[in-house]
């Protein structure tokens, strides 16, 4: 049905208040007619239809102020009859006011689902929910010293993870709002030299004015420089901190222990070894990297890499061997497919990756592909030790020395061969209660020497 | 060699005897032989038709020269100086620069106008302004600030041959003038910058009457060692970018004068160029040297110290490169 | 008094004001379904003027208008279509969408429009004559502008202008009363402005504007004095605009019974009702005017709603002749 609507009587009307109608409901109009007063800005407007005939509803009252376009009244066919005679001008207002009410529903709904289209993931953190921007926080401890604002900032990380490089661009290329005491004044161009010519900003003392860095300071600077070297060895400890931090930061780490009767498996290896060229014997440690890496197979939750929001199980169990460094570094290259092979070429392999781990001389592909760590300080004498997980992985078995104890045996106090074994492992992966199994298939195993 | 004012002279004069499309009007062009004796003769060589003495009417006869443009002729219009022009600004916001949009490409405005700008002869508030900048923001129009003889002749010959209303300020200074003219090479373009001078430890930017106090600060600064680049802008609607920007890419440092007053000037025009396009080869902060925010006074030395000088092109120069 | 013209004259009379009248209200019409934004000022009640003054000048003369032009330019010749396509801002419009209702532009109808600053056209128009008159050519400039256009410095400034340098441009001023919402008493000093001209030199005349016939007459004469003589004349036309002076207009200003004494004078209403009753039309005659006017009017919607707009990356054309680097 043809209906009047609120008209633009101006290039900046947007709204117009009925003052008053000229006609009534069944009243015939034809095109010219004045139809109602409007109020606007400049004063009242006598309006026109320029539809013709009988008005079968009125749909905003006088007084009301509607948006310019707002459908006013129904115009019928002449003769469709005033059925809606009946209905008076009350209910239809009414009936408006329902619509405007929910077309401003509408409206407030649909702002909060754009409010909702970017959605934002909570971190956990034993078991608390963190809203607010993707950033660990070492990220965020980086922001707060360069001034940068992560609302609104863009993560180039996975699933829109803010990365500290995320920071460290915007801290050079967007200025931040407010100055901090922290940050250095250097011209555009002594900046982008000092990038360039690997000068380090915050060791440049400037002569501008302010103490600003000019690009002269920048050279003096960079001719002053004496030729530093950084030691392999502090840079394996600077990326060890920042793995540890890192690890400690995330992972919602639990733990579980276990003692372990190592009686059968120490007999075993006694008879193994009494029988067994020299090239060919074992030690201890294996049969406990062989049993950790068995019992993966039975427990892949701990044999997975953490990948932003989820672990992905790993097909290989690579397990990564913490081998301390002369000059106070760690590293723990992988051993591939752990699981596999006999013992003996399991301990050859092991024993020519300590060797190559200590001469600096691992491939890369062994510092990568661990999907779990067992550390063992049992040599340092240590009975248990409560180890970090090396992020991305999601467990981290630590055991310390096997020592003797006084152990209950069918009810009697003998003396037995014990190890403790602490199983790390991520919260967001697994629980308490697989970690025991674990530990508990790991036991059943180092009982079983024979089988590994 | 010859005077800034014989080479406007010797242009408009070309125009006239080769193009009969082209006429002059203006106030005082004809009996008075121009305000600035550049039309002296003009009457007696190509009579009253085409040199045109208006009466006092600016709006009209601005107007009345973008009508004629329209038509079919190539007029020349003498606005006296800047400060009477802001009497046909409606004339050239409203008309000149919109005809060509307006109706949608049907009609272009082939108009040249030509007005002294500028201050420094103690002629006094009303009579001192430069207003380049309030022209040169209009889109539809295009304006030039010959600085030397030379330029002062080809940029008629240039503004005559474009079909956009083209808008030339010569500054009263510059008048008397002397410089050499060469009326036979090609010209260069008009919309492209000159590097006047080159140098390498800072970009002196200028145009119109300042331009010779930044060569006049070049010498000086050269004294103390500092080798300044003095770059010309000659056109100041289009503003040529490239040069501007490629010389403080090798400097690093400028400094923009403009007899303007500074708010609103070109000099911050120049100043957001390069802080957009070669922010990081400053290593300082831009300096503009523009008249104080004054009405210009007409006491000598009052005067003086509004208007930019060498001494303030200099001091800014020094500052921008630094003590080190 | 007889109107002393054939039927065919009358017809055509009739058609052109009836077709400004229809052009307009669709205007309106369009304009509250905001189909033409900005502003839209409507010629209702001053069709006489348009037609008459448009019939009587050649089609070679020049044209300069304002901003109330819809009229004109339809009896200039610019099709409704475009007119039409041009207030919607599409770029089949006349001025390719870029000038809207108050700048229409013709080239090839000699239509220089369309000018939204009020007095802002008087130089241009004698710009026009100047260039005519350099170049040997006979040729009239009609310059159209309201009452208040007579008081801005550039009226009297081309007034001194034209007379002293003799060219040939036609002042045409429609004054219906008002200088949009200040009333003729209130804005000018000498009540009959036909006396200003006569004091720089240029003779004046005054016409009854809401009689079209009256109108063709009087401008034809003026404009052939002019175009003999190289020299301007100034004609007044006495008209009223029924409507508002722009579609945003509440008219405060006036009192609606002033409005309806005038309407009594619709020159529309009042030539029909003359031609009929001498007749040499009738009520037949009129039916298939309004009935082909309303086609006309109907094809021009249609027209400017196919129009396409125009691509925003043509944003720059026409500001300079050729784009800048």
């Amino acid at each position: 049905m043809p209906e009047f609507v609120m008209p633009s009587l101006g290039a900046d009307m947007t709204a117009g208040t009925l003052a008053k109608w000229r006609v009534a409901v069944g009243d015939t109009v034809s095109h010219g007619d004045i139809i109602a007063e409007v109020e606007t800005d400049k004063g009242i407007i006598e309006v026109e239809v320029f539809e013709s005939g009988v008005v079968q509803e009125l749909l905003v009252r006088e007084g009301e102020k509607v948006p310019v376009g707002t459908p006013m009244a129904q115009i019928g066919e002449p003769g469709a009859g005033a059925e809606a005679g009946a209905a008076p001008v009350a209910e239809s207002v009414a009936e408006a006011g329902a619509v405007a009410e929910s077309a401003a529903e509408a409206v407030v709904v649909a702002e909060a689902r754009a409010e909702r289209v970017t959605p934002r993931r909570p971190m956990h953190r034993g078991g608390l929910l963190r809203e607010g921007p993707m950033a660990s926080p070492a990220v965020r401890r980086r922001a707060h010293e360069l001034d940068v604002s992560l609302e609104g900032l863009h993560g180039s990380g996975e699933h829109g993870r803010i990365t500290i490089e995320d920071v460290q661009h915007a801290a050079e290329v967007g200025p931040s709002p407010s100055v901090s005491r922290d940050r250095v004044r250097i011209s555009p161009y002594a900046r982008r030299i000092a990038a360039d010519r690997g000068v380090e900003i915050e060791r440049i003392r400037g002569t501008g004015p302010g103490g600003a860095i000019r690009a002269d300071d920048v050279l003096r600077a960079e001719a002053s420089r004496p030729a530093e070297p950084v030691s392999a060895a502090d840079r394996m400890q600077r990326a060890i901190a920042a793995a540890m931090t890192r690890a400690n930061d995330e992972i919602p780490h639990y733990y579980v222990e276990q003692t372990i009767d190592m009686g059968a498996a120490l007999a075993w290896l006694r008879d193994f070894n009494a029988s067994a060229s020299i090239e060919e014997r074992l030690v201890s440690g294996v049969l406990v990297l062989r049993a950790v890496a068995r019992a993966l197979r039975k427990h892949r939750s701990l044999n997975a890499t953490w990948q932003g929001v989820e672990a992905v199980p790993s097909k290989e169990i690579n397990v990564g061997l913490a081998v301390s460094l002369r000059g106070g570094g760690l590293v723990a290259p992988a051993l591939r497919n752990t699981d596999e092979g006999s013992l003996t070429e399991l301990m050859a392999r092991m024993t020519d990756l300590v060797a190559r781990a200590r001469s600096g001389t691992l491939r890369s592909s062994e510092m990568t592909a661990a999907t779990i760590t067992l550390t063992a300080l049992g040599e340092r004498g240590v009975e248990s030790v409560t180890p970090i997980i090396f992020p991305p992985q999601v467990a981290i078995v630590g055991c310390g020395a096997t020592v003797e104890r006084p152990w209950v045996v069918e009810g009697r106090v003998v003396v037995r061969p014990v190890m403790r074994v602490t199983l790390g492992a991520d919260h967001r992966v697994s629980n308490g209660h697989q970690g025991a199994r674990f530990l508990s298939t790991l036991e059943s195993l180092l009982q079983e020497p024979d089988k590994l | 060699m010859t005077t800034y004012r014989e080479a406007v002279r010797t242009a408009i004069q070309t125009l006239l005897r080769e193009d009969p499309r082209v006429f002059l009007m203006g106030e005082d062009v004809g009996r008075y032989g121009g305000a600035y004796a550049v039309s002296k003769g003009f009457l007696e060589e190509f009579g009253e038709e085409r040199i045109r003495d208006t009466p006092l009417c600016e709006s009209t006869f601005v107007g009345a020269g973008i009508g004629a443009a329209i038509g079919g002729m190539r007029p020349i219009v003498e606005v006296m100086t800047v400060n009477f022009s802001l009497l046909a600004l409606d004339q050239v916001v409203n008309n000149a620069s919109l005809m060509r949009h307006m109706s949608g490409g049907q009609f272009e405005v082939p108009l040249l106008v030509r007005m002294a700008t500028g201050g420094g002869k103690q002629i006094a508030a009303q009579h001192s302004h430069s207003l380049e900048n309030w022209y040169a923001h209009i889109p539809g129009i295009k304006v030039l600030a010959p600085a030397t003889v030379q330029d002062a002749h080809d940029m008629v010959l240039a503004g005559i041959e474009d079909p956009d209303p083209v808008f030339i300020f010569e500054h009263q200074m510059l008048y008397g003038m002397e410089g050499p003219l060469d009326t036979e090479s090609t010209p260069p373009s008009p919309w492209k910058a000159a590097v006047r001078r080159e140098g390498k430890d800072v970009s002196l930017i200028a145009y119109g009457g300042s331009l010779h106090k930044a060569l006049g600060a070049a010498d000086e600064l050269e004294k103390e060692g500092i080798v300044a680049e003095v770059v010309d802008l000659r056109s100041l609607r289009p503003l040529d970018h490239e040069t501007i920007v490629q010389s403080v890419s090798r400097t690093h440092r400028a400094v923009v004068i403009d007899e303007a007053w500074k708010t609103g000037s070109l000099a911050s025009e120049i100043s957001a160029i390069l802080a957009e396009e070669a922010f990081y080869e400053l290593d300082a902060p831009i300096e503009r040297v523009c008249t104080l925010e004054v009405p210009i006074p007409y006491a000598k030395h009052l005067e003086d110290a509004a208007i930019p000088q060498v001494d303030r092109i200099v001091a800014a120069a020094k500052r921008s490169v630094g003590g080190a | 008094m007889t109107l002393d013209i054939s039927r065919d004259h009358a017809l055509e009379l009739l058609r052109d004001m009836i077709r400004i009248r229809r052009l307009e209200e669709k205007s309106a019409e369009l304009y509250s379904k905001q189909k033409i934004r900005g502003f839209l000022h409507l010629y209702i009640g001053e069709e006489a003027v348009g037609v008459g003054a448009m019939r009587a000048l050649r089609m070679d003369d020049n044209i300069v208008a304002t901003y109330r032009e819809h009229g004109h330019a339809l009896i200039r010749g610019v099709s409704a279509g475009e007119i039409m396509a041009e207030m919607y801002g599409k770029a089949n419009g006349c001025s390719g969408g870029r000038g809207g209702s108050m700048h229409l532009f013709c080239a090839e109808r000699r239509f220089y429009g369309g000018h939204a600053i009020v007095g802002g056209g008087f130089p241009i128009a004698a710009g026009l004559a100047l260039a005519d008159k350099m170049k040997g050519e006979a040729r009239v400039t009609a310059c159209f502008f309201g009452d208040g256009a007579t008081d801005e410095g550039e009226f009297h400034e081309t007034l001194n202008l034209t007379a002293l340098w003799k060219l040939p441009v036609l002042f045409l001023c429609e004054n219906n009363q008002y200088a949009m919402g200040t009333a003729f008493e209130r804005h000018v000093s000498d009540r009959d402005i036909a006396n200003n001209p006569p004091a720089y030199g240029i003779p004046s005349d005054s016409v009854n504007g809401m009689d079209v016939v009256a109108v063709e007459r009087a401008v034809h004469n003026a404009a052939e004095t002019v175009r003999e003589t190289g020299a301007p004349r100034f004609l007044e036309l006495r008209t009223y605009r029924f409507r508002a002076h722009s579609m945003y207009d509440a008219e405060l200003y006036r009192d609606k019974e002033e409005v309806e004494e005038h309407k009594k004078e619709d020159p529309i209403a009042t030539f029909q009702a003359r031609a009929m009753s001498e007749g040499l039309i009738t009520q037949d005659d009129v039916d298939a005017i309004e009935a082909d006017a309303a086609q006309e009017i109907a094809d021009a919607v249609e027209f400017a709603e196919q129009g396409e707009w125009e691509p925003i990356e043509d944003i720059a054309r026409h500001t300079y002749a050729r784009n800048l680097p």
